[in-house]
């Protein structure tokens, strides 16, 4: 080894002096051309950053050196003889090498091996086995190196499962020679055993700390031309390495000199904003934004510090954009194939929401109002898989989704195929895409539509990539399925570029190399700064100390070293120091907090454990009261002359929303339908129940061919409505509604033989209302009469509404409250029945069918003529008040009905505006 | 302080203070936690951290514990007072403040390496270090409580959709004990949120145990009815009841005949009706007819419970596969798979992969402990009271068990003295207060002990007297400290209030009367911290309205759901609506509100607008995020908002963001259905607090003020069980039915019922005592004064029977009191701490200013390839780029041609260029036809051209001007290639401009530049013709010219100076780019 070091000290920002030194080795004097450099910085930003610094030295022109990350150093040492396995490839040749090997080494290595069939769960599992061989071969070590060192760790009893898992290793490299591709892991050690590396570029590495043993040994075959920066002063040489990484042992007595001030200790997150907030407000304005540095270790505090700090007019940059599995076109693909995987309906309902695939939709000729009309479908029919529809032709819902459904069912069939090989599946993924977004033009310049085209690329590619796949790989499997496994690697993130003036956000790790003269540290906790290790499945801490893999000492030493180095280089430097973090759990100080003299540590755990009041909101947003108001009811354009005379109770219910569902007609929508509802279900058993009346069984008395009647047309109702295969739920809410018709049939031949005949059902009737309710004006009442009997010897009328609710409650029950009448149904029946001449003694009353099966009944509203006369006046008040437009009335308690308009009438706020 | 009954001293290696096993119980406010920290200390002097696992039930409560530990040994070393304090808790040999510092610096060092987190922590750690020996899915995680709610839903959906519908109607049918509910998935949803835990933890014996009586046969039954109607009575009254019977026999009417008429007699043996004797000769018909009826008791009810547990192992299955699916689990089942994996083999020796054997445990809560936690710890727990060196300590109280529900066992208590070796000889129990004033003592004292006083509660007599037997005498180590307790009524209500109203809410107008009561007391003593504990969760948001009213600010740590604010609701429409652009009620509510004016758009009666607002809005959602999209709304909903309207969408975004983190589903219904699932508290520094007395539990108070005792002791439970021993598991579970029935099967089936029923009794009892020991000055107890024949069967039922059990009831009366009612007047007149918004004016926020000089640190960039793109590109170009082998072969073609200088100096190898592709990973046939194919392109005319030196003093090939062409042909001018050339210039002060320029031909005149040519290869399709040709070149135009700037840049030429060229391979065309 014989690199060379060059201290830049602490007087000015690391970078910044690596790149005036870097300009000087310029092989050219016309222009500044440093392409035979390498120059290796710890992270993407840094590099970033120095190419901006370089061509700032350079004078506005450079040929640039190559600027790279640690980790993609290795390949320009040594020439690669053979393409290296993919991320992919790796996976399937790890879990095809788990698979081969003897199962008395499997079971050494995993308890319960995974089913053979189960595909998923074996490429888990090599994916495990991947990752412990990508960490160990990184420090030039692999798992048989682990049986053989453990040994001579105290307490290590593992050898077996590591010998058992250097035979899959084996397993895993002969798999892969045979292949013909190279494992990068691998190829680096054996280049450096065989002495391969080398370069005609000079290395410049800059403030990388923490090299692997295996990037070390490659450079020692080339020291002579590398030189590593190293941000630290000349005297503090022997704490790095030849290469300038930390030797953690000189560090990890180290004490620091925070100053108490740059220590802020923050409840919880809120606080750590205030905390910010409050830094910022003292900078007074000597600093520009872009001087400034907020790191953020935690990244679930992002959200909550861009937008605080934004309310405060402070606009900040966080790096990443997003996580590509929350993009557009990766939900747009996983819903397709979650949908074609199980045809279930919401499935369907969750594919045509997507935004893109709406607005696709949207394109095709099918009625602007399809959504709707699909809920509307939905709710109606319930099928549990969209496979069916109701044969029929008027129902405007059935015929534009069935239209829906072809149109979608079209699109899919790429996507529908049942095998393909791995390297053919691009193709179908990429149809499907064009005819979904191939017509859209976008504007690169806006930031959702680059980002479409950048994750639409991604996609591709990632599907492009199986192409490459060697024919021993080259599964097939279904559309479907490749889909899956191609997304579930893409789990990746998006970054977008800075383009106005903001306060950057940087994780830990891009901190140190920053260059902004301010920076605010949030979360200086433990297990953020530094992160640690106590426990693991395969290399737990004194393991991987005894290995030489990084440990919890070298993590503290580069972390420390961190902050010393912020310590020493910026202007103004605040480590915010938590209680709680953002989902408001306790958190502990960060260790580095007690880098200081022994005497110290005292005043610093009281002062982070002092209990502090929350300062008040700054500058509040909002008012005194609340100005959320209910719509106020709005003048009618036309008045109505015709009454239902079952809405008259959503009138007494609640004027007000009698006047939402009367008068503008709202509704609701939903799909969310897991069986019949109480609507439904009455439905059902009432088209069964007026079938019974117009038939030929109307007047038996023999319950048993009633029963049967009933039955079949049960039956032939929910194959009509439900389809073949209806939900388990209607099936069993059929058998319910059996269980009732049942008794019906006993109650109804019973009746029969008391002699009521049935007159007529779903009689509709429309009259003018008698005077004593329309009170002068002109109104008329409309309604439907269920079942309407006679008893021809006594000449007794009774006038029957079915009712299938659960509880079976009597007339009197539902029609009045409190001695007050609440419903006028019933009491109005009798003056529609006036029309075809039942009048005398007319009952009036329920047929009920609840849940108690024993009592299925007739129930008579035992009502006095002066009872009826009132509900009479009541009629006349309701008609008159609403042709008066009397909607905005307060309640005195909340009625509980209509509930549909709850959110309207701001139900269950405290402090809700009025009582409707 | 405390009376030690026994105890022997640890074995030679723990500290000589240190017991290597003790138990205590610890009464409330008798420094639990000041134990607990003690031994931690004492421990740590001869051990380091990751040896000691301190564990207990939350989070919160493990911060604390390593507070009280790190605070101490900071305050020791800073105070010698303090010192002295520690020094005689820890035990010999003498602490040294010097020992301290060493302590607390060691621990400072080693925060890492500490154990103290919750029981459910530790396992997950434990589970991941043994996952494939557990045989847990690699890559697995706990799910979030978010989650699991969502996988639960779906699993029942699961079953109701796809479920055999046979076996689920024979299901529900029995489920709903022979009726026809419509509501099946109510039915279901139900039985599995009552019994889904008592099902993983009862064997499927257990759920059998309801006896399987046979019937008797009709004819026997008519003999029967004839026998009993033939005998001859002469008692009217007799002889009534006994038709009475007889109908009910020919209505197969059992259930009445089991309550009324002479069969209840009989059996009883009492053979007396109203007095009158029944004769002898019927008791054998009624006798034998009784069989039957236990029959028609019985089988429903087995049909039932055996229906019940069919149904949760279906759903089981699909639960636990779905959970799968999303390689997920519940803490619960982590535990479940230790508690199994430990009966196999011994998870103790787990030190290797934990880093550090777990030597001393201290278990803090101990009565909370579930029997599955007890499973998985015990082997530590046997280890560290066996092994040298080792110690073992738990710490609780069993009277505040209220965690049942929660699968907390208090019994496990008792049962480790006689589990672990040599624990039984050392317990402990604290019973001085170092919290609550000797008043607060005396009322807990006295309402504990004198339960028995309640006259009402017979069936729970028993386990009234044992609570008396073992509730220890507290006292106070406070006896200084003056204190007041009343019981008092409030206002009298509604007097038509039935006695089933007990559950209903209670009106505005009585928590209006509390928050009067609390100002008054607030008033008494302003800097006093005030606790309102309640009953149920849904009042804390009700007392916390009626004190805002009152001008109170209080912290809400109750948790109330997030759709008591006008503005939620009025978000949830918007989602709503965008889910369901039919949802015409939605479209109103947000058309007509402030919403309406912020999103312009209010055309809430028309189809095609509601249709494209919803899907704006979806796509907002897909973009943003639903966190995203309330935060942008946020300030502009913010004027309309009076604080809690604002706090509440705060904490709507908050709960958007964490549902972003976890689903991304494509239906904004779901999110709404979650945010209205949601309870969230405010908690603030506010000196009143409103919270459920669950809640509550290890905080204190100097009042307390009890306004909900008016409710039961306990739910009616979903079902009875009963364990052969604490802790294990059930041997019988049977659904709940009433009372009679238990009692006429009897046996087994009625020990569970009063075994079930005394346990939640108990845990009433618990409730009471965490409410009574909270204060630590006064106490207030607001009752409802409703008057009843006997004591009700409530909390206020059973501090009447202790406080004031013949005082009569009467509005705003004083029942009972007990100390200083003026006890506040030692407190300190104003504590600055307090309220800083209400008592001083906050001061002007200052606001953030920045300097607006300054070096820009981030520069944009501008790729040459995004320069002046164009506006508008089509997707469907950037979909159909790179198909796959055209991708690969233009890549390397694209590298290969770079390896080439001068085509007139030779040409690269075969092998080299051979290489390369392997690379790049063609392989064998392949690359041969393709290095075919560019040899064959390098021969041809325009490739010689192009790569030539020659080319360039051609005047027909030349790209340069005819002046400079003589130069080179006088070789005055001299060219350079170079192939691969990297750039960046600065283009602007903050811009920045980098590429890679293919090839750059370079022409110099004394060593100074001249001139230069750019040559850029393209490998694009443009076989179409030259119309595509064309068309494509001139897309790459912009990117040219930026190429042509920054070449001029570098080398410090004039622009016109430099040629560009556009080289496509594939077609064998150059296309010069106009200057
Ligand atoms: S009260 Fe007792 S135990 Fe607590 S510090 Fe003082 S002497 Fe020690």
């Amino acid at each position: 080894m014989a690199g060379q070091r060059v201290f830049l000290g602490w007087s000015r920002p690391a970078l910044q002096q690596a790149a005036e030194l870097l300009v000087q080795r310029s092989r050219s004097n016309r222009v500044c051309d440093l392409s035979h450099l390498v120059v290796v910085v710890p992270g993407r930003r840094s590099g970033r950053r120095l190419l901006e610094l370089l061509t700032e030295a350079a004078d506005g022109n450079l040929v640039p050196p190559r600027i790279l990350t640690q980790g993609r150093l290795p390949e320009e040492l040594y020439t690669p003889q053979r393409p290296f396995a993919s991320d992919l490839v790796q996976k399937l040749v790890w879990s095809q090498a788990l698979q081969t090997v003897p199962n008395s080494c499997l079971s050494s290595i995993v308890r319960q091996p995974p089913a053979a069939e189960d595909f998923q769960a074996w490429l888990r599992l090599g994916d495990l086995m991947r990752r412990q061989h990508l960490e160990l071969a990184a420090d030039q070590l692999d798992f048989a190196d682990v049986a053989r060192e453990g040994v001579l760790l105290d307490g290590f009893d593992e050898s077996e499962r590591w010998l058992a898992m250097s035979k899959v290793q084996q397993q895993y490299w002969k798999l892969l020679d045979e292949l013909q591709f190279w494992d990068q892991q691998t190829a680096r050690l054996v280049a450096i055993r065989q002495r391969e590396c080398r370069t005609d570029l000079d290395i410049v590495t800059i403030g990388t700390v923490d090299l692997n043993r295996t990037l070390r040994a490659m450079l020692d075959q080339v020291a002579d031309r590398v030189t590593a920066y190293i941000d630290a002063p000349e005297d503090w040489a022997d704490r790095f390495d030849a290469y300038g990484c930390l030797i953690s042992e000189r560090w990890s007595d180290l004490k620091i000199d925070l100053a108490s001030e740059q220590l802020v200790m923050a409840d919880d997150a809120a606080a750590q904003v205030d905390a910010i907030v409050e830094t910022l407000t003292n900078l007074d304005g000597q600093y520009s934004m872009e001087d400034i540095t907020i790191g953020v270790p935690d990244s679930r505090l992002v959200p909550l510090v861009q937008r605080s700090l934004l309310a405060e007019g402070v606009p900040t940059h966080w790096p990443v954009d997003r996580p590509i599995p929350s993009t557009s076109p990766y939900r747009l693909l996983e819903a397709a194939v979650n949908f074609l995987e199980d045809h279930r309906t919401d499935s369907f309902s969750e594919l045509i929401r997507h935004p893109d695939f709406s607005q696709w939709l949207n394109h095709q000729k099918i009625s602007p109002d399809w959504l709707s009309q699909w809920d509307q479908f939905v709710c109606s029919y319930l099928t549990p898989r969209v496979e069916w529809f109701p044969d029929t032709s008027d129902d405007r819902s059935v015929n534009i989704s069935r239209q829906l459904y072809r149109t979608v069912q079209a699109v899919l069939v790429p996507l529908a195929s049942a095998k393909v090989k791995l390297s053919a599946a691009a193709d179908p993924v990429r149809e499907f895409l064009i005819a979904i977004y191939g017509n859209r033009l976008i504007d690169p310049r806006d930031p959702d539509d680059a980002r479409l085209r950048d994750v639409l690329s991604q996609v591709q590619e990632a599907f492009d990539s199986h192409a490459s796949l060697p024919s021993v790989l080259d599964l097939e499997m279904s559309v479907v399925d490749v889909v899956r496994l191609t997304m579930s690697m893409m789990n990746g993130e998006l970054y977008r570029p800075q383009t106005e003036s903001a306060i950057q956000l940087s994780g830990w790790l891009d901190l140190p190399l920053d260059d902004a003269p301010v920076t605010i540290v949030t979360t200086f906790n433990e297990g953020y700064v530094p992160e640690s290790v106590n426990h693991d499945l395969f290399l737990p801490n004194r393991l991987r100390t005894h290995l030489g893999l990084e440990d919890n000492v070298r993590r503290y030493a580069r972390d420390l070293y961190n902050v010393v180095c912020m310590s020493h280089s910026r202007r103004v430097l605040r480590l915010i120091v938590a209680r709680r973090d953002a989902m408001n759990e306790p958190l502990t100080p960060s260790r580095l907090v007690f880098a200081t003299e022994d005497e110290n540590i005292p005043e610093r755990v009281l002062r982070f454990y002092a209990h502090r009041g929350r300062k008040g909101i700054r500058g509040e947003p909002y008012g005194a009261i609340s100005q959320f108001k209910i719509p106020r009811p709005t003048p009618r354009e036309n008045a109505p002359t015709a009454f239902r005379v079952t809405e008259l109770r959503d009138y007494l219910a609640s004027p007000y929303r009698y006047y939402l569902r009367h008068v503008l007609r709202l509704g609701v929508a939903s799909d969310a339908v897991s069986e019949l509802d109480g609507a439904a279900f009455g439905v059902l058993v009432h088209d069964v129940l007026n079938s019974f009346g117009t038939s030929d069984f109307r007047d038996t008395t023999s319950a048993v061919e009633i029963a049967s009647f009933l039955q079949q047309k049960l039956k032939e109702s929910i194959d009509q409505n439900y389809g073949p295969t209806p939900l388990a739920a209607v099936l069993i809410q059929m058998e319910q509604a059996k269980r009732r018709l049942m008794a019906f049939a006993d109650w109804q031949s019973e009746w029969r033989r008391e002699g009521w005949v049935i007159y007529s059902v779903e009689r509709d009737v429309e009259i003018e209302a008698p005077a004593t309710i329309a009170n002068g004006k002109q109104v008329t009442l409309r309604g439907r009469i269920d079942r309407v009997d006679y008893h021809p010897d006594t000449g007794r009328w009774a006038l029957f509404d079915y009712k299938t609710g659960d509880a079976g409650n009597a007339p009197d029950k539902t029609h009045r409250h409190q001695g007050e009448w609440c419903d006028l149904q019933l009491p109005l029946y009798r003056h529609l029945a006036a029309d075809f001449g039942a009048v005398g003694d007319v009952q009036l009353g329920y047929i009920v069918l609840p849940r108690d099966t024993n009592s299925v009944q007739a129930l008579f509203g035992e009502w006095s003529s002066e009872e009826l006369a009132e509900a009479d006046e009541v009629a006349r008040d309701v008609i008159t008040d609403i042709l008066e437009e009397r909607f905005w009335k307060v309640l005195p308690e909340p009625s509980g009905s209509l509930s549909e308009f709850d959110a309207i009438c701001q139900e269950g706020v405290f402090g809700r505006e009025a009582v409707l | 302080m405390s009376r030690k009954k026994t105890g022997e001293a640890g074995s030679e290696n723990t500290p000589a203070a240190v017991a290597q096993r003790l138990l205590i119980r610890a009464s409330a406010g008798t420094g639990k936690t000041f134990q607990l920290s003690s031994r931690y200390i004492a421990i740590l002097r001869n051990s380091s951290p990751e040896k000691i696992l301190a564990s207990t039930f939350t989070k919160k409560a493990a911060g604390e514990i390593l507070e009280r530990i790190l605070t101490r040994l900071a305050k020791a070393v800073l105070d010698p007072k303090e010192l002295k304090m520690l020094a005689d808790s820890v035990g010999p040999p003498p602490l040294s403040r010097e020992e301290c510092l060493k302590l607390l610096g060691g621990l400072t060092r080693n925060l890492h390496r500490i154990r103290i987190s919750t029981l459910d922590s530790f396992f997950s750690q434990l589970a991941g270090s043994y996952a494939l020996e557990l045989g847990l899915p690699p890559g697995w995680r706990v799910l979030d409580p978010l989650e699991i709610e969502q996988i639960r839903a779906s699993a029942i959906d699961e079953m109701l959709n796809t479920g055999t519908p046979h076996d689920l109607v024979q299901l529900m049918h029995l489920l709903d004990k022979g009726k026809s509910s419509r509501s099946v998935s109510r039915l279901i949803t139900e039985t599995i949120s009552n019994l889904y835990y008592v099902f993983l933890a009862a064997p499927e014996e257990s759920w059998e145990r309801i006896p399987d009586y046979p019937f008797l046969a009709p004819e026997t039954r008519e003999m029967l009815r004839v026998q009993i109607e033939e005998t001859p009575l002469d008692k009217v009254s007799l002889s009534k009841a006994r038709a009475g019977d007889v109908d009910a026999i020919l209505n197969e009417d059992w259930e009445s005949l089991l309550k009324k008429g002479l069969m209840p007699k009989v059996i009883s043996g009492e053979m007396k009706y109203s007095r009158v004797e029944i004769p002898e000769i019927l008791r054998q018909p009624y006798e034998e007819l009784y069989r039957h009826v236990l029959a028609s008791v019985a089988a429903p009810w087995r049909n039932q419970t055996l229906a019940a547990r069919r149904l949760l192992k279906d759903f089981h299955a699909v639960f636990e596969r779905l959970k799968h699916a999303a390689s997920g689990l519940e803490f619960g089942d982590v535990t479940r798979r230790l508690a199994q994996a430990q009966t196999q083999s011994r998870l103790v020796d787990s030190s290797f992969r934990l880093d550090a054997s777990i030597d001393h445990l201290l278990l803090d809560e101990f009565q909370d402990t579930s029997p599955e936690q007890w499973n998985v710890i015990r082997s530590f727990a046997e280890e560290a009271c066996r092994n040298s060196g080792s110690s073992f300590f738990c710490v609780g109280d069993t009277k505040q068990a209220i965690y049942g529900w929660r699968g907390g066992e208090a019994a496990l208590f008792d049962l480790i003295a006689d589990e672990l070796p040599g624990t039984a000889d050392s317990q402990i129990e604290l019973n001085l207060s170092y919290r609550s004033s000797p008043a607060i003592m005396h009322a807990v004292n006295v309402a504990m002990q004198r339960l028995t006083h309640h006259d009402n509660l017979d069936d729970h007599a028993d386990a009234m007297h044992e609570w008396g037997q073992r509730f220890p005498e507290h006292r106070t180590a406070r006896e200084n400290l003056s204190g007041y307790v009343c019981l008092r009524t409030l206002s009298e209500r509604n007097a038509d209030a039935t006695p089933a109203d007990e559950e209903a809410e209670e009106p505005t107008e009585f928590w209006a009367e509390v928050a009067a009561y609390v100002r008054d007391r607030r008033r008494e003593a302003p800097t006093a911290s005030i606790g309102i504990l309640t009953r149920r969760n849904r009042s804390v948001g009700r007392m916390i309205f009626e004190l805002n009213q009152l001008g109170i600010e209080a912290s809400e740590e109750g948790g109330n759901p997030l759709t008591d604010s006008a503005a939620v609701q009025l978000l949830l429409s918007l989602f709503t609506l965008a889910d369901h652009p039919g949802h015409t009620a939605a479209a109103f509510h947000v058309a007509k509100s402030p919403l309406g004016a912020i999103l312009q758009w209010t055309n809430f009666n028309d189809t095609a607008s509601r249709g494209q607002f919803s899907e704006a809005l979806r796509r907002r959602l897909v973009d943003r995020g639903y966190g995203g999209l309330v935060h942008e709304l946020l300030p502009l909903l913010a004027p309309y908002c009076n604080r809690r309207e604002y706090q509440r969408l705060v904490q709507l975004s908050d709960l958007a963001d964490r549902y972003d983190g976890l689903f991304a589903d494509l239906r904004p219904s779901r999110f709404v259905d979650f945010v209205e699932q949601q309870r969230r508290e405010e908690p603030s520094s506010a000196s009143v607090r409103v919270m459920t007395i669950h809640q509550s539990k290890g905080l204190e108070f100097d009042i307390v003020i009890l306004p909900e005792l008016d409710v039961s002791l306990y739910q009616p439970p979903k079902y009875v069980s009963h364990s052969p021993a604490p802790g294990a598991p059930p041997d019988l579970v049977a659904l709940y039915r009433n009372q009679a029935h238990f009692e006429s099967l009897g046996g087994d089936l009625e020990v569970a019922r009063k075994e079930t029923q005394n346990k939640l009794f108990q845990e009433a009892l618990c409730l009471l005592y965490v409410a009574l020991t909270r204060p630590v000055r006064s106490l207030h107890i607001l009752i409802n004064p409703k008057i009843s024949k006997k004591l009700p069967k409530t909390f206020t039922g059973l501090v009447r029977a202790a406080f004031a059990p013949d005082v009569p009831i009467t509005p705003h009366t004083v029942l009972w009191e007990y100390g200083n009612p003026q006890w506040y007047l030692d407190l300190p007149v104003s504590n600055k701490n307090e309220e800083p918004a209400a008592s001083t004016e906050p001061e002007q926020p200052r606001a953030i200013q920045f300097a607006s000089q300054s070096s820009r640190r981030y520069w944009k960039r501008q790729s040459p390839s995004g320069t002046k793109a164009p506006v508008q590109l089509s997707l469907k170009r950037v979909l159909n780029s790179g198909l796959s082998t055209a991708l690969t072969k233009g890549t390397l073609f694209h590298r290969w041609i770079q390896e080439v200088e001068w085509i007139d100096d030779g040409l690269p190898s075969a092998s080299h260029l051979r290489t390369l592709g392997h690379q790049s990973g063609v392989s064998e046939p392949v690359i041969e036809d393709w290095l075919k194919s560019f040899s064959m392109m390098l021969e041809s005319d325009w490739c010689q051209h192009l790569l030539s030196r020659k080319s360039y003093v051609s005047e027909a090939l030349s790209p340069c001007r005819p002046e400079l062409r003589q130069e080179i042909e006088q070789n005055s001018v001299r060219i350079h290639v170079r192939n691969e050339c990297p750039f960046t210039v600065r283009s602007a002060p903050d811009e920045l401009l980098n590429g890679c320029i293919d090839r750059l031909v370079v022409f110099e005149r004394d060593g100074e530049p001249v001139a230069a040519d750019v040559i850029d290869f393209k490998t694009d399709d443009v076989s179409q013709g030259p119309e595509a040709l064309k068309e494509r070149a001139e897309s790459y135009f912009p990117q040219m010219a930026a190429y042509r700037v920054a070449v001029s840049h570098l080398l410090r030429i004039p622009e016109e100076q430099v040629s560009v060229r556009l080289a496509f391979l594939f077609a064998g065309e150059v296309v010069n780019v106009p200057r």
